[in-house]
């Protein structure tokens, strides 16, 4: 068993469902390869340093996987007649699994996102108002 | 200093007095202290990187540009 990160790049023109599909058609390879998906993370859009087959920007998943070492090359396979998968990069991974692991139990137990305060717009304004107070 | 000329100091190794340990990919902002506008890997000789973490930095900054996170080149150059 290794330890192995894989990026892919899709396109952001795909709809969200579809998206979402692909990642589930990654993850359910990964398990009937007998591999243990540790971690997957939505890096979300991000624009390119480069063009990369026409586009400036793409969509990005992260997997982090433990597994033998047949995955990632039927990954490979799988992503070379993938049209809707721009690119693709397979690693070894060098993070420590175990505190890799602790992070994410540690992070578990508050699954709340806390809604982020929406900043009223005036915000600058009341400031000022505050200080006038003074 | 012994040796030649005192501007000879052998500057010290930014990524081990930050302890990490490996270099990482993904991680833009740290690559993109180690590369010059036009893209390209600032040499040791001019960082001051140690020979470890130089190899480690040459490996995340040429997998970073295969994910198009870092440029190969700069794209417009005037």
């Amino acid at each position: 068993m290794r330890l192995y990160e894989t990026t892919i790049i899709t396109d952001t023109q795909l709809e969200e469902a579809e998206t979402e599909n692909q990642i589930k058609l990654i993850e359910d390879l990964i398990k009937r390869g007998g591999g243990e998906i540790v971690e997957t993370q939505r890096w979300g859009t991000r624009r390119f340093a480069y063009e990369v087959k026409g586009k400036r920007q793409g969509n990005y998943t992260y997997f982090l996987y433990e597994g033998e070492p047949t995955i990632p090359s039927s990954l490979q396979d799988a992503f070379k007649v993938n049209e809707k998968i721009i690119r693709f990069l397979t690693v070894v991974s060098e993070i420590n699994l175990e505190a890799k692991k602790a992070e994410i139990a540690a992070r578990k137990p508050a699954p709340e996102p806390t809604p982020t305060p929406k900043e009223p717009e005036n915000d600058v304004a009341s400031k000022y108002e505050d200080e006038e107070v003074d | 200093m012994a040796r030649g000329f005192d501007r000879r100091r052998r500057k010290p190794c930014r990524l081990c007095e930050a302890k990490i340990t490996s270099v990482d990919y993904k991680d833009e902002r740290l690559l993109r202290r180690f590369i010059v506008e036009r893209g390209k890997i600032i040499p040791r000789r001019v960082s001051g990187n140690c020979q470890k973490h130089q190899r480690q930095l040459t490996r995340a900054v040429k997998r970073a540009r295969h994910l198009a996170i870092l440029p190969f080149t700069a794209e417009t150059y005037r």
